[in-house]
């Protein structure tokens, strides 16, 4: 038995530590340590609903429009308003372009590192690497040549940049399996989506001022105002997207999975799923999101979202006390203690800042493949297709997409679903302004009473829910995806989703335990989305000294 | 893909000649070889790894250490959207970017291996984003089994200089407001206390904007120099003039044409958003002229006020953007006196209004006692005078005719 | 016919003058201060600020020369009079005032039945307009610092740092504001409550009948009916 830590776990957003037993050659014990604490709640209370949906997107700069979505939403259920057809169109345009650079940047520029090296391409022959894309049907927009001779330069320097310390060597040399062809390939393609990812930041730029941190999105609708300029460039950025991801993702998925076909057998987490749906139509039903909510259980057997049955607990985490709370009413107080416990190197029982979510009980995972087995369930026809199609082509059934190497394809799926939708809404809104519609905002009438905001993040189910008195918040409670699929033990001991689809997978250097990287990885952790706290009942548990003009 | 133009129109005419892709392909494979760069880089590379994982320790690179303090990582995210020079060309053929725990392939031990090595060689420099957690002894940020205070100060010590990079950097941002949870506070405020001299450079903003950083870096890079800076440690070509100062919708302020409401008509003709809220007269960046993504816009041109994410001061985490300007979309912050949250305006009318009905009720007074008329008769005698004889005041006509008695 | 003789002496040509810039200076900062706060007259814009700024400007220097001239001119020390002393002697502690801050208070809270005797200006005026400049002071200092020209220089960014930048120094200038209007309300009715003489001394020079007191025995000596 020897441990296998992994700190920091790096290509994610935020602070994350993971702690193995490896028994074996194989993970036997998982510890997942969220590392920050910050306070979001606290900081939200005695401010307007409006102010929220700003400050809170502060928790995340990769998922800011998602947490104002989601904010918005859980304002506008306390004001009592159903926002404008257009604000409707604009904000499922504005939470696409973030869920496409997400998505593009995830899984070229975070999660693609563990699969591609680019150092190896460099043994590549530029037009053998041409032929290959063709026969894998990939785009071939860059120019191999220049881009091999570009990495030779870069080599040749010997300063390895964001190379430096890298896993390219792992497993004696065997961790990394791809030719040097489609190293070259997918190298091209890391370029590529560092400017297509940029590209779709750009519409959310356009839609929201500037991203990350989107200005326009606000409960009552939207402060952007489509004007003949804007729709043009709008409609020429989704066209761009969506050309590259159609001619890009899935085939360069498909093209690298083969080489790690092992994937397909590790990696499966706690096998029950939470999607609250995600892109409103006409109707707002919850069931009738382009991404659908819904709820799997270990059978994969589909239910409707309850909030009551969301519960939160934090005896295995740095905060007073180890109750279990219900949605929405959740009380905590941070509290650090040990992550040794003293004298050892036992980990102690409370060992995160995250908390422990529960749906029914029960652990459950969150994420681009809780929403693609949800819509699958709920027969959205697109995804119905594209799933049958991508398990067909390689040669798996559906349970098997559960693992490190599914988790990590689907979401390919899903950025194409997104960057087609995003073109029928361009189209819509391009409809709907020529009729004449004109209307962006509709103001509170009542600025009192409580709401919640179901949502997803492209890491998945996320939760806003406020109280608001004379349009002020009195209570702010948050759940994130990541505090799903980075929960520690619950009450019973059984492990969080990350903790769970870590038993198993195979680490044969515990100095480079790559497919536990791998499997990290293909959940798209976000730490610094996943450590909250809400505001203690118990009155004033933080000592600060208070004046007129703020906190000193 | 900037080459892709080119490519392809060459490609066009080569194929009038009959010259395939491929065959071109492997023409210019053999130029690169005779040249001698590609086969030579890969065993060079590997030779400077043996000694150590972040390569050479000297090169045309500057290298770099990036950290995330207690962050959202959206100035890291903002930075992957740079434009000009783009992100793959700074960490290529820019700098060398040997720390970046989002962009890093690197994980874990390896990982903190490559910091120390950059520390240990030395020449430079940190770019910090985040806020600084003091409480619990710093344990409120964990990475590696070490407090983030730990962390900034080892790695800000022999830095050259140290880039605070976002408004959390620069102050605490957010995490500072009230009521501070976390014990927020910025880089240089941190780093004082803690007697590290390393210069820090302050970079505000929610997130900072990636050609902010560009700027410093070529600076620093390819003109071997510091920006200049102002008094807060912010260079002074960014942070010196409000947005106000360069905003594209200034004309419609100074002709009184405003936005009273979000989505209205006016947004669509482009008006002012002042009466929204915008904190542009008061917020000193010029975000209106490099703007964001690529360029493509920005908060005022998108329709959203300005809520003034640049403002902070290094030194002090209470005046932090959010406390200093919630709420956004009004003219005013709000104040806190205790748990008592109010708009400075409603508090000044009611003192003015009490003052007014006071005034109004002792007229009324004035009116029963019959004082309108010119007041009421004088006093004859002072009263202290009435009491002090010996040491009166006034004179009067009638002492002297009695004697100074009344 | 209770109050004292209205003479020009208390009130000379150079002060009528600053008295009236004063007023015109302040009522327009405070009606263009609010369009400047929250367009209520989106058009009026560009007009409210540069008149906010020239108006605010005059009042700086009003507010010095009146100072100046404070020690230059002369005036009377007292109503009822045509004697006159250095001005800034009529703003200082009087023998007319000594032990009177009592009686004026007793005697607006109705406590006192009888107007107390006193000098020009009674004690609670002599404390409120001494306030009067340093007030105007503050307003300019804050103002010039919330002014994009001159925000910068450091003599004003070190206060706007101190106070916490410039959303606190913008908070400063408008409760201050409403300083300026809680005293204007409470000088004008002050003046007028009982009766419009003294505005129309101060404003017109025009005088009226009324007792006569003399400084030297600091009591009301007769009556000078001025043909009324």
């Amino acid at each position: 038995m020897t441990r296998s830590i992994i700190d920091p776990i790096t290509r994610i957003e935020g602070h994350l530590r993971v702690e193995m037993e490896v028994t074996n050659g194989k993970v036997s014990e998982a510890w997942v340590s969220g590392g920050c604490f910050r306070g979001m709640e606290l900081v939200v209370q005695d401010r307007t609903p409006e102010d929220a949906a700003q400050i809170v997107q502060r928790i995340c700069g990769v998922c800011p429009v998602s947490h104002a979505h989601s904010s918005a939403i859980a304002g506008e259920h306390a004001y009592g308003i159903k926002i404008s057809n257009n604000a409707r169109i604009i904000r499922n345009l504005l939470e696409g372009a973030q869920f496409l650079h997400s998505h593009i940047l995830w899984f070229y520029n975070l999660a693609a590192l563990d699969y591609v090296n680019p150092i190896n391409a460099l043994k590549a022959d530029p037009a053998d690497a041409y032929d290959l894309a063709l026969a894998a049907g990939t785009s071939t927009n860059s120019d191999f040549v220049a881009l091999k001779e570009r990495l030779a330069k870069f080599a040749d320097n010997g300063q390895m940049s964001i190379f430096s310390g890298a896993w390219f060597e792992a497993d004696k040399g065997q961790a990394y399996k791809l030719d040097p062809e489609l190293d070259l390939i997918c190298t091209a393609h890391y370029l590529e989506a560092l400017q297509m990812q940029a590209k779709a930041s750009e519409v959310a730029g356009l839609l929201g001022g500037k991203m990350p941190h989107v200005m326009t999105l606000v409960p009552g609708g939207t402060m952007w105002v489509p004007t003949e300029e804007k729709l043009d460039d709008l409609w020429a950025l989704v066209n761009e997207i969506y050309n590259w991801v159609e001619s890009t993702m899935i085939p360069d998925t498909l093209a690298i999975a083969p080489a790690y076909a092992d994937a397909l057998n590790w990696g499966k987490g706690v096998g029950r799923y939470i999607a609250w749906g995600v892109f409103e139509n006409e109707n707002m039903e919850m069931n009738d999101r382009y991404l659908p909510a819904g709820v799997l259980d270990e059978k994969l057997n589909l239910s409707d979202v309850e909030e009551s049955m969301i519960t939160e607990y934090m005896g295995h985490s740095w905060y007073k006390g180890d109750e279990t709370y219900t949605s929405p009413y959740f009380v905590t107080e941070p509290e650090f203690t040990e992550y040794y416990k003293e004298g050892t190197d036992t980990v102690s029982d409370r060992y995160t800042w995250v908390k422990c979510p529960a749906y029914d009980g029960k652990p459950a995972e969150a994420g681009g493949l809780s929403r693609v087995l949800v819509a699958y369930k709920r027969n959205v026809p697109f995804i119905v297709e594209q799933v049958n199609a991508f398990t067909a082509a390689l040669g798996i059934q559906l349970g098997q997409a559960q693992s490190t190497l599914g988790r990590t394809a689907v979401r390919q799926i899903e950025t194409l679903y997104i960057a087609g939708l995003m073109k029928e809404w361009v189209q819509e809104l391009m409809e709907a302004v020529k009729g004449g519609d004109s209307e962006y905002f509709r103001k509170p009438e009542t600025i009192t009473g409580s709401g919640t905001g179901f949502w997803e993040a492209p890491r998945g189910a996320l939760y806003h829910h406020e109280d608001v008195e004379n349009g002020k918040i009195k209570g702010y409670q948050i759940i994130i995806p990541s505090t799903w699929n980075l929960a520690p033990h619950d009450a019973q001991g059984n492990n969080g989703p990350m903790e769970e689809a870590l038993i198993g997978v195979p680490v044969e250097d515990i100095e480079m335990p790559i497919n536990a990287l791998r499997t990290v990885h293909s959940f798209d952790p976000c730490t610094a989305c996943a450590v909250h706290v809400t505001e203690p009942a118990t009155g004033k548990s933080f000592k600060t000294v208070t004046s007129p003009w703020g906190v000193k | 893909m900037e080459t892709e133009a080119t490519v392809s129109e060459f490609q066009e005419m080569l194929s009038e000649r009959g010259v395939t892709r491929r065959d071109f392909m492997k023409l210019c494979g053999a130029v690169a070889v005779a040249a001698g760069l590609t086969e030579l880089a890969a065993p060079q590379v590997a030779q400077a790894l043996e000694s150590s994982v972040i390569g050479a320790t000297k090169g045309n690179l500057y290298p770099v250490i990036w950290i995330e303090g207690a962050s959202c990582t959206g100035c890291t995210e903002s930075f992957a959207q740079a434009d000009a020079p783009d992100p793959a060309t700074v960490v290529l053929e820019m700098i060398s970017l040997n720390y970046c725990e989002t962009l890093s392939a690197a994980a874990g031990w390896s990982m903190e291996e490559a910091k120390e090595q950059t520390i240990e060689a030395g020449n430079y420099i940190l770019v910090y984003e985040g806020g600084v957690l003091k409480n619990w002894g710093g344990q409120a940020l964990r990475v590696a089994n070490e407090t983030g205070t730990d962390i900034l100060v080892h790695a800000a010590e022999k830095a050259n200089a140290v880039v605070a990079l976002g408004s959390c950097a620069v102050n605490g941002g957010w995490m500072a407001a009230h009521p501070n949870p976390s014990n927020a506070l910025g880089v240089q405020q941190y780093l004082k206390e803690a007697g590290v001299e390393t210069p820090v450079i302050n970079v505000p903003g929610c997130p900072a904007n990636p050609e902010w950083l560009v700027a410093i870096l070529v600076d620093v890079v390819l003109m071997q120099r510091l920006p200049a800076l102002n008094g807060e440690n912010k260079p002074s070509v960014i942070y010196d003039q409000t947005i106000h100062d360069n905003c594209q919708r200034r004309g419609h302020f100074e002709n009184g044409e405003f936005v009273y409401e979000f989505g209205s008509p006016e947004e669509a003709m482009g008006y002012c958003l002042y009466p929204l809220g915008c904190r542009g007269p008061q917020t000193k960046s010029n975000c209106g002229i490099v703007r964001w993504n690529h360029r493509r816009s920005w908060c005022v041109e998108s329709g959203a006020p300005c809520i003034g994410c640049c403002e902070a001061n290094p030194m002090n985490p209470g005046q932090n953007w959010v406390e200093v300007n919630t709420p956004f979309y009004k003219r005013h912050r709000d104040l806190r006196v205790g748990d008592f949250v109010f708009q400075p305006g409603t508090v000044a009318l009611i003192v003015t209004a009490v003052v007014a009905g006071a005034l109004i009720v002792h007229g009324f007074g004035m009116k029963v006692s019959g004082r309108m008329d010119g007041g009421a008769d004088f006093e004859k005698k002072r009263a202290w005078d009435a009491k002090h004889p010996d040491k009166s005041i006034g004179k009067y006509d009638d002492d002297d005719a009695k004697g100074g008695q009344e | 016919m209770a109050h004292l003789a209205h003479y020009r002496e208390a009130h000379p040509m150079p002060f009528v003058i600053t008295h009236w810039i004063n007023l015109v200076c302040m009522i327009l900062l405070i009606i263009t201060g609010f369009s400047i706060h929250f367009p209520f007259w989106p058009m009026f814009m560009g007009v409210a600020r540069g008149v906010h700024v020239f108006c605010g400007a005059i009042l700086l220097i009003n507010c010095i020369v009146r100072v100046i001239m404070a020690f230059f001119v002369k005036s009377s020390p007292t109503g009822g009079t045509r004697a006159q002393v250095a001005d800034f002697k009529t703003w200082l502690p009087q023998t007319d005032n000594r032990h009177q801050l009592g009686a004026w208070i007793k005697y607006y809270l109705f406590l006192k039945k009888d107007h107390p005797l006193g000098a020009k200006l009674g004690v609670p005026q002599k404390i409120s307009y001494l306030l009067i400049p340093i007030l105007i002071l503050v307003m300019a200092y804050t103002g010039f610092a919330l002014w994009a020209p001159t925000m910068d220089l450091g003599f004003f960014s070190a206060g706007t740092n101190l106070v916490g930048g410039l959303m606190s120094m913008r908070i400063i200038h408008y409760f201050m504001m409403y300083v300026f209007i809680v005293f204007m309300f409470i000088h004008i009715y002050l003046a007028n409550i009982e009766g419009i003489s003294p505005t129309l001394l101060m404003f017109f020079w025009k005088e009226h009948g009324g007792l006569v007191y003399d400084p030297e025995k600091h009591t009301i000596v007769g009556e000078d009916r001025m043909e009324h």
